[in-house]
């Protein structure tokens, strides 16, 4: 069995295009992977289901990304937080919300990928 | 003996260019060739000096930048044949090299940077000759002009920059032809990738042009909506690597992942086109113009926009068709501020209705903008008109 299918993690983005993206090579590497399409659900699904790594983008409707990082931050939970953003101060967005790893649109994958693997 | 190796020997022999022996492109290619002075028994080594090169790899650095990604993915879904992938500028002349040890650095390396391939020098070759094709070429073996190229198999495509001229080429070499058919729609994508990430760095410096001009500007909706316009290139992107990945393990999901990475980059590329129009500040003269895709256009451009200020936007089944005479920057700068506007109005739970239609000699968009239950405000119309393009009214 490899590290992957042990590995749960939560795609948080509200486009579907690079949600669906991101879903599907997770899930071909064999991740198990949840999602969410807004920061409120985002912030539900990481709560309850404690995935390993959330991959958070920043800019969803209702709660921010780096707000939910911040909320989740604060429950104290064994889960990595990713923020993947493409706005240029993304780096000072990211330290603000203490998240553990930051990446900035366009990424490349095995950046992601090398993330997950030291996450799992 | 294949038909292209006997048009080989004979070319070599008597100096005969025979075009039943060889497909259509590739004896065009061989014409140029021999017309260019190049020779079948070795590669005229024409290699640009050490000051130039640094100079053209200064002036090539977004091209090189751009393509670093796709090169890499090319590379990996080679896998264990021999091969390099090469990126050449607009005269043929290679920029960057990625590949095996043996095939980059090894005593039979791939010409470097600052080699010369166009087919004067070189022969049909994955570079200069997708470039004077205009297209999409393929040479197996002894297709190369030169005989020393006969044991690759050589796909290369031209690149266009974000005007649609060409900018360079793409291609990757091997030492198989079966890893080559399936390198091929890898390839494809990649220089589509390519294309679409050189569009993205040119908005990205378009961008930071615009907000250097107007400081404060930086949370602004140009800025919000560069972030929405990249995320598309990020997600095909990250389809290209991923199939990249699958290819020796689930080409058919490979080539799904392909296909759908295509698909981001051409709407990235679209959506990009228009983003810097709007952004551009440089205006042109009025012109015919379809005021219903403009319109289609902006709410496409807006969704994140509308779903992060929760508002929703609705429209009829179909908008009619409506031709107006306008300057399309001016037109999709006005058309961006009057949306805007009513997103003020309808922001956290409103709702947005548009309509288009053809009135008095005019064409119209009307936004009726709807405030969230229960919040302050009230309801409010807005209107953008201008005249219907000549012989529509």
């Amino acid at each position: 069995m490899s590290f992957a299918s042990e590995c749960r993690i939560l795609v948080a983005d509200d486009d579907m295009e690079l949600r669906g993206a991101l879903v599907d090579c997770l899930l071909a590497e064999g991740f198990q992977v949840l999602e969410a399409a807004d920061g409120e659900q985002a912030l539900k699904v990481a709560l309850e289901q404690q995935p390993q790594v959330v991959l958070l983008d920043h800019r969803m409707p209702g709660i921010l990304g780096a707000e939910v990082a911040r909320q989740l931050k604060q429950h104290r939970l064994q889960t990595r937080i990713v923020l993947i953003t493409a706005a240029r101060e993304g780096a000072e967005l990211a330290a603000q919300a203490g998240v553990d790893a930051f990446l900035r649109k366009p990424f490349e994958l095995d950046s992601c990928l090398n993330i997950l693997r030291e996450s799992c | 003996m294949s038909s292209v190796q006997e048009a080989w020997r004979r070319y070599v022999s008597i100096g005969a260019l025979d075009e039943r022996l060889l497909r259509p492109s590739v004896y065009r290619a061989w014409e140029r060739s021999h017309l260019g002075g190049a020779s079948p028994r070795q590669m005229r080594a024409e290699q640009v000096g050490a000051a130039e090169l640094e100079l053209l790899l200064a002036d090539e650095h977004h091209l090189i930048e751009a393509g670093r990604p796709y090169m890499r993915s090319l590379s990996r879904a080679a896998g264990t044949y021999q091969h390099a992938a090469m990126l050449g500028d607009a005269r043929a002349i290679v920029l960057d090299v990625v590949g095996d040890e043996q095939s980059v650095n090894g005593p039979e390396s791939v010409p470097g940077p600052g080699s010369l391939l166009d087919e004067a020098a070189c022969g049909s070759n994955g570079i200069g000759t997708p470039l004077a094709e205009g297209g999409f070429t393929e040479l197996e073996g002894p297709e190369h002009f030169i005989g020393g190229f006969h044991a690759f198999t050589c796909l290369g495509v031209p690149l266009h920059g974000p005007d649609g001229e060409v900018t360079g080429a793409l291609s990757v070499s091997v030492r198989s032809p079966a890893a080559s058919r399936r390198l091929r729609d890898v390839m494809v994508c990649a220089a589509h990738g390519i294309e679409a990430e050189l569009m993205r760095l040119r908005l990205e410096r378009h961008i930071t042009e615009l907000l250097e001009a107007n400081p404060g500007d930086e949370g602004g909706p140009f800025e919000r909506l560069r972030q929405d316009v990249v995320q598309l290139s990020a997600a095909a992107r990250v389809r290209l690597q991923s199939a990249v990945s699958l290819l020796e393990r689930r080409p058919q999901d490979a080539l799904r992942l392909l296909s759908q990475a295509q698909t981001a980059a051409n709407a990235f590329r679209q959506r990009a086109r228009f983003f810097r129009e709007l952004a551009s500040s440089e205006f042109g003269p009025p012109q015919p113009v379809s005021l219903t895709e403009r319109v289609h256009e902006m709410m496409t451009l807006l969704a994140t926009e509308a779903s992060t200020r929760r508002v929703e936007v609705l429209t009829p089944p179909q908008l009619p068709p409506c031709t107006v005479h306008a300057d399309p920057r001016r037109l999709g700068r006005a058309l961006l501020q009057l949306f805007l506007d009513a997103f003020d109005v309808a922001e956290g739970g409103g709702a947005l209705d548009v309509w288009v239609e053809a009135r008095g000699g005019l064409g119209e968009v009307r936004l009726l903008a709807r405030p969230a239950p229960g919040a302050v405000g009230e309801l409010q119309e807005r209107r953008l008109a201008f005249p219907l393009a000549r012989g529509l009214q």
